[in-house]
């Protein structure tokens, strides 16, 4: 009886050590973000002829940090701001909010990172969001696609983008 | 007697030893729900008080502009952050991390525009209310500037580390917060603040910082940013 006694006992006591560790466990996986980091901050000059929405543009700068993790989902953030000129000679500027959701690294060392967007066209109208957002990302420039229209891609001038 | 007694106190000892077995099992059963969505209770990453911890798991990413004060006139510059726990990240005050600190200043500054350094450690606080994307909270990140391929301003006595100071308000980057600044003292999880340079940046102009205590597994909404300033630099 003693035995039957004890024996419930350890296997109580077995339940509760297995209680314990496991969520000690699952914070430790919980650490380990992901495969990829890619951060990058930065500007560049676009070529002549160069447009978007009848904007002329004419340079732009560019923040990035994003984590992609092995199973392709990512965290992130990226802004972009391209100077321009309007139609009507006003100087104008384009900022591009992006939320990153997803990701892969491409065999050339550049990213592509998905996810959605805010588009301010910076003319005074509000700012439209959950834009579709396509960026490919690296050491040469950076090219957007917001709403199913891409831009013209910013060759990187000054700073990096650098996936490790 | 004696036998009636003992055969009426095992089954109560058995009933017992039953109900602490079924108990035990729903906490763990709890506890394990737990870890798989990923959740991360409080109780075993952050501090009791609201602090900046060396052991509070999370990670933090971010890219934008901000102004930077100067003579005759601001500054615009970009940035770009990374930071995580690194595998087997263990709890132990060192806040050890891992990730990149990129900030650019875009005007026509001579010398010092450039950093680009590995986040070596980090400290984070996870906000008690988090944002409907499960974000929100601050974190300090300290990069090396010793280590080969980087580039920090030029300073004499050199500069050794980088000091980035984040906050995560909201998620469209209104109220988010990027500072840096540029300190002799080796880069460590507590590094003399007396050793920095005055801190650049503050209110981020365009973009925003996201804090978080795990990947969110590609989920998240990216709500409508404000409108960005029209100031220019």
């Amino acid at each position: 009886m003693t035995q039957r006694i004890l024996s419930g006992f350890f296997a109580a006591l077995i339940v509760l050590a297995l209680a314990f560790a496991l969520p000690r466990h699952g914070n430790q996986a919980a650490a380990v973000v992901g495969d990829n980091i890619v951060t990058g901050a930065g500007a560049g000059v676009f070529p002549a002829g160069a447009s978007f929405n009848s904007i002329e543009l004419a340079g732009g700068t560019f923040g990035i940090g994003a984590q992609i993790s092995s199973t392709g989902s990512a965290d992130g953030t990226l802004e972009v701001q391209f100077t321009g000129t309007s139609l009507i000679g006003l100087s104008q500027w384009i900022t591009i909010n992006g939320w990153i959701t997803s990701g892969t690294s491409n065999p050339d060392g550049s990213v592509t990172l998905n996810g959605t967007s805010t588009l301010d066209m910076g003319d005074g109208t509000p700012p439209t969001g959950g834009l579709p957002l396509v960026v490919n990302a690296g050491p040469s420039g950076i090219t957007l696609t917001v709403g199913g229209t891409t831009l013209p891609t910013l060759p990187k001038s000054d700073g990096w983008v650098i996936n490790e | 007697m004696r036998d009636n007694r003992i055969t009426r106190r095992v089954p109560r000892s058995r009933a017992l030893c039953s109900l602490a077995a079924v108990a035990t099992m729903c906490i763990a059963a709890a506890a394990s729900a737990g870890v798989v969505q990923g959740r991360v209770t409080p109780g075993f990453e952050a501090p009791a008080s609201s602090q900046l911890s060396a052991n509070t798991i999370g990670l933090a990413t971010g890219g934008g502009t901000v102004t930077v004060t100067a003579v005759p006139q601001n500054i615009l510059a970009s940035f770009g952050i990374n930071a995580k726990r690194p595998a087997g990240f263990v709890q132990n005050g060192t806040g050890t991390a891992q990730g990149r600190i990129n900030y650019d200043k875009h005007g026509q500054v001579t010398a010092g525009r450039h950093v680009n350094v590995p986040v070596m450690f980090m400290t984070v606080e996870l906000s008690g209310t988090p944002s409907p994307n499960g974000t929100g909270g601050r974190a300090q990140l300290i990069g090396d500037c010793t280590q080969a391929n980087v580039e920090c301003p030029s300073n004499t006595p050199a500069f050794q580390s980088v000091l980035v100071y984040v906050e995560d308000n909201s998620d469209t980057g209104n109220n988010d917060k990027f500072q840096i600044q540029f300190c002799t003292d080796p880069a460590s999880v507590s590094i003399n603040q007396t050793t920095c340079s005055l801190a650049e940046g503050g209110p981020i102009r365009t973009g925003q910082i996201q804090i978080r205590p795990s990947p969110s597994g590609g989920s998240g909404m990216a709500p409508t940013h404000v409108a960005a300033p029209r100031l220019q630099p």
